[in-house]
């Protein structure tokens, strides 16, 4: 492990760090690296097909000979499925194959669980046979919502089994009582958050088909084609050789589709059964009800603050809801901040709602939510500014430079509200902020293979997929940097189990365990190609360079092209290794959002102005790609903010608003001005000194929006969304109690 | 989903629509905005669709002033009554703030009219509510935050026509190919007829919608509530057409929407204004009328406070006063 000295930092804070990089590895770039393309403005290198129509997504795959495979739902929250009989369906014109997942006499615990698949000749066909499948249901009734399902007497989500989860606790209440007591000022106060889904514009679906040969191919809309890959072969029973799994595009996954799911298991169990290849796609409506789902939350809240900004005690009860499945109901809360002494509850609980799957920072949005609100609240009490607050309780240089320099490009001193909706007038603007927190390196279980030709072309392979964060762009942009090229001039194939292993698409991992893998590959084939010029100029080649498409030194030189030229009939193939992570400056990627908003008093609209986001992610790869991270998670924390709620019937169990009009979704005229702010971190680590932010973008920005509009109207709307009868009754309950007071 | 089977039908003319729209399981389409959700959510299963942007030609979609009015071909789009400026501001700004600009550019003013009730309940067809024939409604007791704030009882889906409102307060006529309709006896009541919003019978087809001429001389505005600003159904909307004699209201016309199955006429508020000069406390104070006997259900009593600011701001606004109070006012 060779051992070497590396400037980390950023511009007003550097220090020197020795990191022991991996044999064979290039050395990390540091503060003062001097690099042409990593930092700029890549252009999306599939940017062009995708708006023009071409890129191809597992939608669009029609192979000869395809049939149609559609799904029955379960209409009901809660049901027993008293009789199942589809011979009627199986007897229609077109039908091929029918898939049962639950036999009569199961439970259908919520509104969408999958009954059966039938694949067709067309769409239309499976869709008739599905309405001609004769069912009974025993209809249940319903724990929709964490406080229903609380509830003494409650109707039990899973038969026997109680709603809630043994609380989990960490830290000792004494204490923060103790704490309380010494406490300045204590403030309470109980935030929720509402289930969210994912509402990807593809949604699930896969392609199966058996091969001549009896494997398996199959194309899935995934975020992960090695775990889908490995979910097949379980299936299948097939040996790992035997399954191939492509995605070339995905029209987003943001967490719900790292598996087969069902509509993947009934293609490859359809297509087995008809010996046909079977495409299932599932509709919008279950996409909603059951393609996965941010968990809903509620957190009760207590923490005590002294007089100069310290947290001292911070005290937090949650209860999450993942409907039908147990995991990731937890919330982020606390977190980032130092707060003293704490306490924490957390349960899980059992409600009749559609399986959640893991969203975009799972657990973050809810807990910093809940978190960032009550600290406003905090700083409020003691009559402090909410930003000099946070310095008390994280002085973090990173954070701290950060917060000045988002606070700067916001107008937070000149802009904000000194007394919270003090202002005259119906229209009222305020500011608020939060913070983000996401621990993301990447890490082995990575390999990309580069491949150098005898023409000049350069082309780079791994088996993953780019779920639309940019994974493309970031390879040929990392291997563009190492061998002195455009990175148009890459050109990267992803998507393809058969190419070397890559990470599903999780926790914001793909760039940053992919992206040292691309500049290892690029690194050792730029060594040979070195070694083959220096062979040719005579010269050593440890006094070569490559560098601007010129190999260089010793007072010879030759091109890129011409260097290429020498290599024989076997192209230069190098696989590059992700290593472990090394020595580093930070282990985490900061962030922080800055939100104006106007909010009309009198019909509760919130409308948001401007949203500043400043993060680091490591090192930044392409400034477009961070910028276009960076709007999307503001522009889905926004939604989440002021619209999105997955509304189910309290009585039914009935997701009453399974589509895109009534699901409601930020649309352009929502949208407020966005600037993405690129804090630029020299981090070491790995070679590229990179860490993954598609999460973080999304984290703090309910919160912002929250905190803003308290301060515009010294109303605290503790519920998301944040619509106008929530405004309008927290405009009213801030009122009632400035009225008791006086 | 994919809908169900049908015969399409082209026709070249009103006449050979209504023909064909008297036959068996026939449904008209215009723009298909409506329609095509609810034959896709198999609300609506027709055997027959007639479609009637296949008739060429002005007639059915210009706007045109006239001795008696401005007439409003039923295929006008919405976009295009945007930005007329032959008809009342009103109108105009119902129809700018509708749905999205894509929508805009396809839905018809004729279409608008006579589509059905948004209720999830009504849509979903898990629920075999009244309105669809059914035992009840399954609003009254289940999640009704968009629902009915009046005539409600039995039923409380509410108009999600944009246009009905500001229509029905400038007192317009709809003109079919069977007969005249004043614009207040267009719509049915819940209270009346459960199961339909219109009076048009089978084979009927509104061919165009008259503004009364007497509308120029009118003051008129539109105001809405809404959750978004991008492609949302109003929570709660308001209509105001008022006559003035000098600085005094001589006569006044105001419709809320987005509170009944069907535009709902406030004479109240209409008797108030009467006589009176405008100024933000007296709109304030008329609005209040407006919502006298709305019966609120569990979660749209929100509606009474924002309908009176809404219906506040479109008086104001009509009366060509600012509707909002500036800082520090």
């Amino acid at each position: 492990m060779p051992k070497l000295k590396t400037k980390v930092g950023f511009r007003g804070f550097s220090k020197e760090i020795e990191v022991n990089i991996p044999d064979g590895e290039p050395a990390p770039w540091g503060l003062d690296a001097k690099l042409r393309v990593v930092g700029t403005d890549v252009p999306r290198v599939d940017g062009a097909l995708k708006v023009t129509g071409r890129a191809k997504y597992t939608y669009d795959q029609h192979p000869p000979g395809m049939l149609w495979a559609k799904i029955l739902h379960a209409p009901w929250g809660s049901a027993s499925l008293k009789s199942l009989d589809y011979a009627k369906a199986k007897s229609l014109p077109g039908v091929k194959g029918v898939y049962v997942f639950k036999e009569a006499g199961r439970a259908l615990p919520y509104h969408g669980d999958e009954i059966l698949a039938i694949a067709a000749e067309s769409e239309e066909e499976a869709e008739d046979a599905i309405a001609a499948v004769k069912i009974e249901y025993e209809r249940r009734p319903v724990s929709t919502t964490i406080a229903a399902a609380l509830k003494p007497g409650a109707p039990a989500v899973f038969e026997g089994e109680q709603n809630l989860k043994p609380a989990k606790l960490t830290g000792e209440q004494a204490k923060v009582d103790a704490a309380l007591k010494g406490a300045a000022k204590v403030v309470e106060g109980t935030y929720t958050t509402q289930i969210q889904t994912h509402s990807s514009l593809e949604p699930h679906g896969t392609l199966a088909m058996f091969e001549k040969d009896g494997s398996l191919l199959v194309y899935a809309s995934t975020q992960s084609t090695f775990g889908v890959k490995g979910d097949a072969v379980k299936l299948s029973k097939l040996p790992d050789s035997k399954v191939r799994v492509l995605c070339e595009m995905v029209g987003g996954g943001f967490g719900s589709k790292m598996h087969l799911a069902p509509s993947g298991m009934a293609a490859i169990e359809l297509a087995r059964q008809t010996k046909r290849p079977v495409k299932c796609m599932v509709t919008r409506e279950h996409e909603h009800t059951t393609g996965g789902q941010r968990p809903a939350s509620v957190q009760k809240m207590k923490a005590g603050v002294a007089r100069d900004g310290k947290v001292v005690a911070w005290q937090v009860e949650h209860h999450g809801t993942g409907g039908v499945s147990q995991g990731g109901s937890g919330a982020a809360n606390p977190t980032i901040y130092l707060l003293g002494e704490k306490v924490k509850s957390e349960t899980a609980v059992f409600t009749n709602s559609g399986p959640s799957t893991s969203m975009r920072a799972p657990g973050h949005p809810q807990g910093i939510w809940a978190m960032e609100c009550l600290l406003d609240d905090c700083a409020h009490a003691i009559g402090m500014d909410p930003l000099e607050l946070r310095k008390k309780n994280n002085d973090d240089e990173v954070y701290v430079a950060q917060w000045d320099l988002g606070a700067q490009k916001i107008g937070w001193s000149e802009r904000r509200q000194k007394v919270p909706g003090k202002l005259g007038g119906i229209v009222k603007r305020g500011l608020g902020m939060a913070s983000s927190i996401w621990r993301q390196m990447g890490g082995p279980g990575a390999e990309v293979d580069v491949v150098i030709h005898k023409d000049g072309s350069v082309e780079v392979l791994n088996g993953a997929q780019d779920i639309g964060t940019g994974t493309r762009t970031v390879m040929a942009t990392v291997v563009a940097e190492e061998l002195g090229l455009r990175p148009e001039k890459i050109k990267v194939s992803l998507g393809d189990t058969r190419w070397p292993v890559g990470p599903g698409s999780g926790g914001s991992k793909t760039a940053p365990s992919i992206g040292p893998a691309s500049r290892n590959g690029a690194y050792q084939a730029k060594q040979r190609l070195i070694a083959l010029a220096a062979k040719k100029l005579g010269v050593d080649a440890k006094d070569l360079g490559l560098e601007g498409g010129l190999i260089s030194g010793k007072g010879q030189r030759m091109t890129f092209e011409e260097a290429c030229a020498l290599i024989g009939n076997e192209p230069i193939r190098e696989r590059g290794v992700r290593g472990k992570n090394y020595e580093f400056y930070k282990n985490l990627a900061h962030g922080c959002q800055f939100a104006e908003v106007e909010v009309d008093t009198e019909t509760g609209n919130v409308r948001v102005i401007k949203v500043v986001s400043v993060q680091d992610a490591g090192r930044v790869i392409d400034k477009l790609l961070f910028e276009s991270q960076m709007i999307g998670g503001v522009i889905q924390g926004l939604s989440y903010a002021l619209h999105e709620n997955h509304v189910l019937d309290k009585n039914y169990g009935v997701q009453m608003n399974a589509d895109l009009n009534t699901y409601k979704i930020a649309g352009p005229v929502d949208m407020p001005e966005i600037v993405a702010v690129a804090f630029d971190l020299a981090n070491a680590g790995n070679n590229c000194g990179m860490m993954g932010i598609g999460e973080p973008a999304n984290i703090p920005t309910a919160a912002a929006i929250g905190n803003a509009v308290f301060n515009a109207t010294g109303a605290r709307v503790r519920s998301l969304p944040i619509t106008p009868d929530r405004v309008l009754a927290a405009l009213a309950e801030a009122k009632a109690a400035v009225k008791g007071k006086g | 989903m994919a809908m169900k089977s049908f015969a399409y039908v082209l026709p070249g003319s009103i006449d050979e629509a209504a023909k064909a729209a008297k036959e068996k399981g026939a449904v008209i389409k215009a723009g298909g905005i409506d329609l095509l959700d609810l034959m896709k959510g198999n609300i609506t299963q027709p055997e027959r669709l007639v479609n009637l942007l296949s008739i060429t030609g002005p007639a059915l979609r210009a706007i045109s002033s006239k001795d008696d009015g401005v007439h409003i071909g039923a295929l006008c789009t919405l976009a295009d009554l945007a930005v007329s400026e032959q008809v009342p501001p009103a109108l105009a700004q119902a129809a700018g703030q509708a749905a999205t600009p894509q929508i805009r550019n396809v839905a018809t003013v004729g279409g608008n009219i006579a589509q059905r009730p948004r209720c999830w309940y009504f849509r979903s067809s898990t629920f075999p509510c009244a309105r669809k024939g059914g035992d009840m409604c399954y609003a009254q007791k289940g999640e009704n935050k968009y629902h009915a704030l009046f005539d409600n009882v039995d039923c409380a889906v509410v108009s999600a026509s944009s246009l009905a409102s500001p229509l029905y307060a400038l007192g317009a006529t709809v003109v079919t190919n069977m007969r005249r309709i004043a614009i207040d006896e267009f719509f049915v009541p819940t209270s009346k007829d459960i199961t339909k919003e219109t009076v048009l019978a089978p084979g009927e087809i509104i061919t165009e919608i008259v503004v009364p001429a007497a509308a120029k001389a009118m003051k008129t505005a539109y105001r809405e509530a809404v959750e978004k600003e991008s492609n949302d159904w109003a929570l709660v909307s308001a209509s105001v057409v008022l006559e003035f004699d000098g600085a005094t209201v001589k006569s006044a016309r105001v419709v809320l929407g987005s509170v009944a199955a069907v535009p709902y006429r406030v004479t109240a508020v209409e008797d108030a204004l009467k006589g009176q000069r405008v100024t933000a406390a007296f709109a304030a104070k008329a609005a209040e009328a407006a919502f006298a006997k709305a019966r609120p259900l569990d979660d749209n009593g929100y509606k009474i406070a924002l309908g009176k600011t809404i219906l506040k701001r479109a008086i104001l606004a009509a009366a060509g006063l600012p509707e909002i109070a500036s800082a520090g006012g």
